[in-house]
């Protein structure tokens, strides 16, 4: 039953994400995009991650695609762009990416992986605990790389 | 506070202080007008700040407690003594980098308080990536570096500065996410992200989890390739540095090379077990790195492409320290990144200087300096020497001891093809000494270089030719700080 269920988001995400990269219109490409992620979050909810699924949607579905659209929606020329990306070397980009697949299931068929001791990592309170106390140091780091990617993108943007 | 946090921050001072100097740069960068201003008062007072963060950093870093190999927040970073010498080269890299930006024309209508903002946080980051001892700080350092470098490279108001920044996003964010699958996949086979639980997970490991971590390893080599312009991810280099302001192009060649080293010491370290497998093949990139960056660079005739592509070969020598994995490499490795530090940072000045004066990036812009400014070209040969490895200055020591160190751990090929490459790399360097020299000046005038210029080419030139002259010094602190390392 569960993997009937896996295999429908896993096919989901597939379908939309070969969306992504074949469909030449921008806007249904960026739209594929968002039912990629919404396939990712119903993965992670099978797994039993609640709270990274309700991430997963509330930050790359609810924030980052709707960027991605407005971006897409401000810029006239790219929205009703057909044929946007040159696609000189399909054949190679597909061999490549195809031999590269091919490797990574070589390599990790088989596998017996051991389950992460888990415990209560989902427990939110905990989640937070970790972020101020042992994880304070790289939390406090993304801050800065927050305010960087911020800063310069508003230092470039307002001169153009 | 937590003890562990507070105990944590006494050895992370200097780091501390950077980060609130670029935020407050940030800030005071704005004040005084609009964006554009570039010498009004928010540029001045942005950089009067980072330099007294700097100062502060540089007195903590100094001050520093007897360095500890205890990891620090909750086992993230290690400040060891080998951290050390990369933590003064990313302050050392900033404070060159901010005199640059200062003297560079170019980025006269830039908003130059940001820029030097972003340069502290890059700053910080390159620090972190020296201490990582955790793969999730090691990423978050990475993309901290990463980020405001793209931002740094688009900072010219010209269309192929737009190109170039998104040039190199583009190339980074691909080499990030292969560098982030490699990471997840070491994660599901070691439970864990820490160096020192990787180090034991993966220690007596079998097929088929052996080839896995084999796999995981070499998609991780991805991204800190593309960090040190190692072959084949080397393609953005020219492309970055040709957009790029000069002084943002002489830091993308230094401070991220350097820490990237300093990261792949760390990750190797952790690997130790996969390390005889991997071998083979980062020594034939080593080979081709230096080989491919020094025959293209022959045929360049943009000083910055020039420069971009000596970057690549020079990344080749550096590699050899790490491929012989051995003490005495790892020692020639930090030796030779300090001569480059200096004879690089102070050929870009030179750069800097000429850009200043003709506007053109042309190796023909240089024609004639020797007549037009003695001392600019007397300099510029100098640093141009050291970077071919002309005794007896220090990027001649360097090459001399990195070479030795491969022919003591019987890599002899390595070092044949490192003592061929400098023979090739020879001749650009010198062609460029003979514009200088032998051919007839393009403008006429004396070029006189603005303050902050002198000062940087004054101590990279002293420091290639003093530390040329006398290593013993610097060679005994290093390898003191090697034989402590704990790893």
């Amino acid at each position: 039953m569960s993997f009937t269920v896996f295999a429908l988001f896993a096919a989901l995400v597939l379908v939309s994400a070969i969306w992504v990269v074949t469909l030449r219109n921008l806007f249904r490409a960026a739209l594929s995009l968002g039912l990629a992620l919404l396939g990712v979050a119903a993965i992670f909810l099978l797994l039993e991650a609640e709270f990274l699924a309700f991430v997963q949607i509330l930050v790359y579905v609810g924030a980052i695609l709707t960027l991605v659209i407005f971006a897409i929606m401000l810029t006239a020329k790219l929205q009703t762009a057909v044929d946007v990306p040159s696609r000189r070397q399909p054949v190679a980009a597909a061999l490549a990416c195809t031999a590269l697949f091919a490797v990574l299931v070589a390599a990790t068929w088989g596998l017996s992986w051991s389950p992460y001791p888990a415990g209560d990592a989902v427990n939110l309170s905990a989640l937070g605990r970790e972020l101020v106390e042992t994880l304070v140091l790289p939390f406090e780091v993304i801050s800065l790389v927050f305010v960087a990617a911020v800063v310069g993108a508003i230092a470039i943007a307002a001169r153009r | 506070m937590n003890t562990v946090i507070r105990e944590s921050l006494n050895a992370w001072w200097p780091e501390a202080w950077l980060s609130l100097g670029g935020l407050l740069a940030m800030v005071l960068g704005v004040w005084g007008g609009k964006a554009g201003a570039a010498d009004g008062r928010g540029a001045r007072a942005a950089a009067a700040v980072l330099w007294l963060a700097l100062l502060a950093a540089a007195v903590a870093l100094w001050r520093t407690p007897e360095a500890t190999s205890s990891s620090l927040f909750f086992g993230l970073i290690v400040c060891d003594p080998v951290s050390l010498p990369f933590r003064w080269l990313a302050l050392g890299a900033v404070a060159v980098t901010m005199l640059l930006i200062a003297a560079s024309k170019e980025l006269a209508s830039a908003p130059r308080g940001e820029a030097y903002g972003l340069l502290g946080l890059i700053g910080v980051g390159l620090m972190l990536m020296a201490e990582a001892s955790h793969l999730l700080m090691a990423y978050v350092a990475l993309e901290l570096v990463s980020l405001a470098s793209y931002v740094l490279v688009g900072f010219l108001e010209e269309r192929r500065s737009a190109e170039a920044s998104l040039k190199y996003l583009l190339y980074g964010a691909t080499a990030s996410g292969v560098m982030l699958f490699g990471m997840s996949l070491l994660f599901g086979l070691t439970s864990s992200l820490s160096f020192s639980d990787i180090l034991l997970s993966v220690d007596g490991m079998h097929q088929p989890m052996a080839g896995a971590v084999m796999l995981a390893v070499l998609l991780m080599l991805v991204g800190l390739a593309f960090k040190i312009s190692m072959v084949p991810f080397h393609q953005w280099t020219p492309d970055a540095y040709e957009g790029a302001p000069v002084a943002v192009a002489a830091f993308l060649s230094v401070g991220p090379k350097a820490a990237g080293l300093a990261l792949l010491l760390r990750v190797m370290g952790a690997l130790e077990p996969v390390w005889p497998t991997i071998a083979p093949v980062v020594l034939g990139l080593t080979i081709v790195t230096m080989t491919l960056g020094n025959l293209v660079a022959l045929v360049q005739t943009n000083v910055k492409r020039l420069l971009a592509y000596s970057t690549i070969g020079q990344v080749g020598y550096l590699l050899i320290g790490f491929v012989v994995h051995t003490d005495l490499g790892i020692e020639a490795m930090m030796l030779y990144l300090i001569a480059y530090f200096f004879m690089n940072f102070g050929a870009f000045a030179c750069v800097v200087a000429v850009v200043n004066d003709s506007g053109s990036e042309a190796l023909e812009a240089f024609r004639g300096l020797g007549r037009r400014s003695p001392v600019l070209a007397l300099l510029c040969t100098l640093f141009l020497m050291s970077l071919a490895g002309i005794p007896p200055l220090l990027g001649f020591f360097g090459k001399f001891l990195l070479f030795g160190s491969a022919i003591a751990a019987d890599h002899t090929a390595l070092a044949l093809a490192g003592i061929l490459n400098s023979a090739i790399a020879l001749y650009y360097y010198v062609n460029l000494v003979r514009l200088m020299y032998f051919v007839e000046p393009q403008r006429a005038g004396v070029l006189q270089p603005p303050w902050m210029l002198r000062v940087t080419l004054g101590v990279c030139g002293a420091m290639t030719l003093g530390l040329g002259l006398f290593p013993n010094a610097l060679l005994q602190a290093l390898r003191a700080i090697v034989s402590a390392n704990l790893l």
